[in-house]
C-alpha cells in the first residue's frame, strides 16, 4: 500500500529552525517495516504543493499530524487532498488526541487517532489493506459505512460514520516494549533542508542534527503541561537499545549533534548512568548531545550530571517554571527552589551549559510572584533563560481552571503559537497588560545585565549567527508584523 | 518526600502498574505479618504521584499529607523494606485483589 504522512506547515514566529517530525519518522518506520511504500510530506521544507504530491503519489492512506496551533492548517490540508483524491485521511497528534470529536466531526477528516500512534496506524493500515482486497476501489465513505463495521475493533480511534454518529473506540494500551519499535526513518525526510532545535555546536545551519527519544511520557502531572494526554505510565528504552540507534546516527548518518527529545529522561537515574557508560565505552562521546526539553532537577545528582558530561552531554535544560514557592506548589511540579538551585550549581560545576525554562502568568500569579520568578532566573543565571507566557493548552489542568474562572483571550487555535508576546488569558487580578509587561521585563532584565551582554558578545556562535540573532530580537520586539506574516504563511497550503 | 501507602490499601495493585521506578511491592498475601497491604520503598520513590489517582480506595498520600490517624503508616512502609521481606519476584495478578 502507498501511505503518505504529512506535517502541515507550522513555523514558530520566533525562529525559523526546523527539525524532522519525530512522530512521523516513527510512523514512517513502522509502515516501512509493514512493507508499505512510504512518502513523507513536511510542508515546512517542501517546494511542491500537497495537491501535486497527492496527484503524483496517489496514496491509499494519508496520515496528518497536528498540535494545537497547527490543527486548522491540518484541516485545510485534508480539504486540499480530498479535492483531488478520495482517500481515507487520518488525523493524529496532540490536539486531535485531546479534542477527538472536534476533528472527527469534520467532513474532510475520516479517522482520528488518539494518543500513541504506531500500533493504531499499523492496525488501520492492515484493516484498510484487507478491505481493499475485496473492494480495490474502496472509498473513504465505504470505510465509514455504519453497516460495514470495518473500524469497530480498532482501538484508540474516533470516527464519524456516514449516518452522522461520532464513535470513540476504547483507548489503546500504551506500547509496553519501546525496544520493539524500529528507529525513526529519517531517510524519508529531506534532511539537508533541516537545521535543528537547539544548536549544540557553533554551526546553526548546515550541521547534521538528529533527534532521539529514549523514553516516552512523564509520571508527573504538572498543571500547565499537556503530558496528561499521554498514559501515566512512563516507559523507557533499554540503554543497549538506545546505544544501537545512537551508533547508527553517528556512524551511518554522520550526526554532528544529537537532541534528546524526552519529556522526562532522568526518571530512572541508573538507566542514564548505564547509557552514559555505554556511550563512553563505545567511543560515541565525541558527538555533543543536549536535553532539548530539560530533565527533572530533583533527579539530577552531580554524579549523574558529571557522567553524562563525560558521555558527551553539552547542555541541559531544567524546568524551573516559577521563583515563588506557593506558585511552584500550586502547579504540582513537586519540586522546591533549593533543589533547583542545587541542580544548576551542580550542572555548572561539572561544565555543562544550562537552560532555564520559566513561565510568566500562571494562574494565581501577582506582580510580586512574577517578580520573584525574574529574580530567581537572574540568580540561577543559566546560559539561556526562556520565559514563556502561560498558554493554556487543551488537555491541561490550567486550561480547565481558566475555562472555569478566567477568560480566554485567544479565539482561534491558530493563535496558540507561543513566544508571541501576547497574553492568552486573564483571570482575576492577572490582567493581560500585567503579564505582557512582566514578560517583556523578564527578558530585558535577564539579558541586558552588563555581564550577560559581555558574555553574549564573547560567544563565538553570536558572531557566526549574528543575522539570525538580530532577526530573532526583531521578532521579539515587533511581534505584530511577524504574526501577520505567519498567518499569511499558514493560510497558503 | 516520598509517597506512602496507608492502611486504607485494599491490594488493588493499580499503583504497581503505573510506578515508573518499580518501587511498589505487595506484601505476600499469605504472609500473616505483611500480607494486608502493598508498600512503597521510600528510598526509591521519586515522589511523582503517579500512583495517587489510580488507587481505587484513595489509599496513597504524599508523606506530608497523610490524614490524621495514619501517621504511623509511613514507618510501616519503610519498615517493610528495612526489616521485612522487601523486594521480591511477585506475580501481580496473583497478589492483587481478584476483580
Amino acid at each position: 500500500m502507498r501511505v503518505l504522512l504529512v506535517n502541515p506547515r507550522f513555523r514558530l514566529p520566533i525562529d525559523t529552525r526546523t527539525t524532522p517530525h519525530l512522530g512521523l519518522a516513527y510512523l514512517a518506520a513502522v509502515s516501512e517495516r509493514r512493507g508499505d511504500e512510504v512518502m513523507v510530506f513536511d510542508a515546512d521544507v517542501e517546494d511542491e504543493s500537497i495537491v501535486d504530491v497527492v496527484r503524483r503519489f496517489e496514496p491509499h492512506l494519508v496520515g496528518i499530524t497536528a498540535n494545537t496551533p497547527q490543527v486548522k492548517q491540518a484541516w485545510r490540508t485534508a480539504q486540499a487532498i480530498k479535492s483531488v483524491l478520495d482517500v481515507p485521511i487520518v488525523l493524529g497528534g496532540p490536539h486531535p488526541s485531546v479534542l477527538a470529536e472536534e476533528s472527527a466531526s469534520r467532513p474532510e477528516v475520516d479517522i482520528v487517532v488518539r494518543g500513541e500512534g504506531e500500533e493504531t496506524w499499523l492496525e488501520l493500515s492492515a484493516t484498510l489493506e484487507s478491505a481493499r482486497q475485496t473492494a480495490p476501489q474502496l472509498t473513504a465513505r465505504e470505510l465509514l459505512d455504519p453497516q460495514a463495521h470495518l473500524l469497530d475493533e480498532v482501538l484508540g480511534i474516533s470516527f464519524q460514520t456516514a449516518d452522522g454518529n461520532v464513535h470513540h473506540n476504547p483507548a489503546r494500551p500504551p506500547i509496553a516494549d519501546l525496544d520493539s519499535l524500529p528507529w525513526p526513518a529519517y531517510h524519508y525526510f529531506k534532511m539537508e533542508r533541516y537545521t535543528n532545535l537547539q544548536p549544540a555546536i557553533d554551526a546553526v545551519d548546515g550541521a547534521r542534527s538528529f533527534s532521539i527519544l529514549t523514553s516516552r511520557g512523564c509520571p508527573y502531572r504538572c498543571t500547565y503541561c499537556s503530558q496528561s494526554i499521554m498514559p501515566q505510565k512512563w516507559r523507557a528504552r533499554s540503554p543497549e537499545n538506545i546505544l544501537q540507534e545512537w551508533r547508527h546516527l553517528v556512524e551511518e548518518l554522520g550526526a554532528q549533534e544529537i537532541g534528546v527529545l524526552d519529556d522526562s529522561a532522568n526518571i530512572r537515574v541508573d538507566r542514564l548512568m548505564r547509557l552514559s557508560d555505554l556511550l563512553i565505552e563505545h567511543h560515541l562521546n565525541h558527538v555533543p548531545w543536549i536535553f532539548v526539553n530539560g530533565i527533572r532537577a530533583d533527579l539530577a545528582s552531580k554524579e549523574l550530571l558529571a557522567r553524562m558530561k563525560q558521555a558527551g552531554l553539552k547542555r541541559t535544560a531544567f524546568g524551573v517554571e516559577s521563583g515563588d514557592p506557593e506558585i511552584l506548589r500550586s502547579i504540582n511540579k513537586r519540586i522546591d527552589m533549593d533543589t533547583i538551585r542545587r541542580a544548576f550549581k551542580n550542572a555548572k560545576e561539572v561544565g555543562l551549559e544550562t537552560i532555564g525554562f520559566f513561565i510568566i502568568g500562571l494562574p494565581g500569579e501577582t506582580e510580586e510572584t512574577m517578580e520573584r520568578t525574574i529574580r530567581f532566573a537572574c540568580e540561577l543565571d543559566p546560559l539561556i533563560a526562556n520565559f514563556s507566557m502561560m498558554t493554556p493548552y487543551p488537555g491541561t489542568k490550567v486550561y480547565e481552571i481558566v475555562q472555569q474562572h478566567g477568560r480566554m483571550l485567544v479565539k482561534d487555535w491558530d493563535e496558540y503559537v507561543f513566544f508571541e508576546g501576547r497574553a492568552r488569558y486573564e483571570m482575576g487580578a492577572l490582567t493581560a497588560e500585567l503579564v505582557e509587561r512582566k514578560w517583556r521585563e523578564a527578558y530585558r532584565r535577564f539579558y541586558l545585565r552588563p555581564h550577560r551582554i559581555l558574555r553574549t558578545l564573547l560567544r563565538k556562535d553570536f558572531w557566526i549567527n549574528w543575522r539570525r540573532t538580530f532577526r530573532l530580537a526583531y521578532r521579539t520586539l515587533f511581534p505584530r508584523r511577524e504574526r501577520e506574516d505567519l498567518r499569511k504563511a499558514i493560510e497558503s497550503v | 518526600m516520598p509517597h506512602v501507602i496507608s492502611t486504607l490499601c485494599t491490594r488493588e495493585g493499580d499503583c504497581v502498574e503505573v510506578c515508573p521506578v518499580d518501587c511498589i511491592v505487595p506484601g505476600d498475601k499469605n504472609d500473616p505479618v505483611w500480607g494486608k497491604y502493598f508498600y512503597i520503598d521510600p528510598d526509591t520513590c521519586i515522589d511523582c504521584g503517579a500512583c495517587v489517582p489510580v488507587c481505587p480506595p484513595q489509599a496513597i498520600f504524599p508523606l506530608e499529607e497523610l490524614p490524621p490517624g495514619h501517621e504511623a503508616d509511613a514507618e510501616m512502609n519503610a519498615r517493610y523494606f528495612r526489616e521485612g521481606p522487601g523486594y521480591w519476584d511477585f506475580n501481580l495478578e496473583e497478589q492483587r485483589r481478584p476483580r
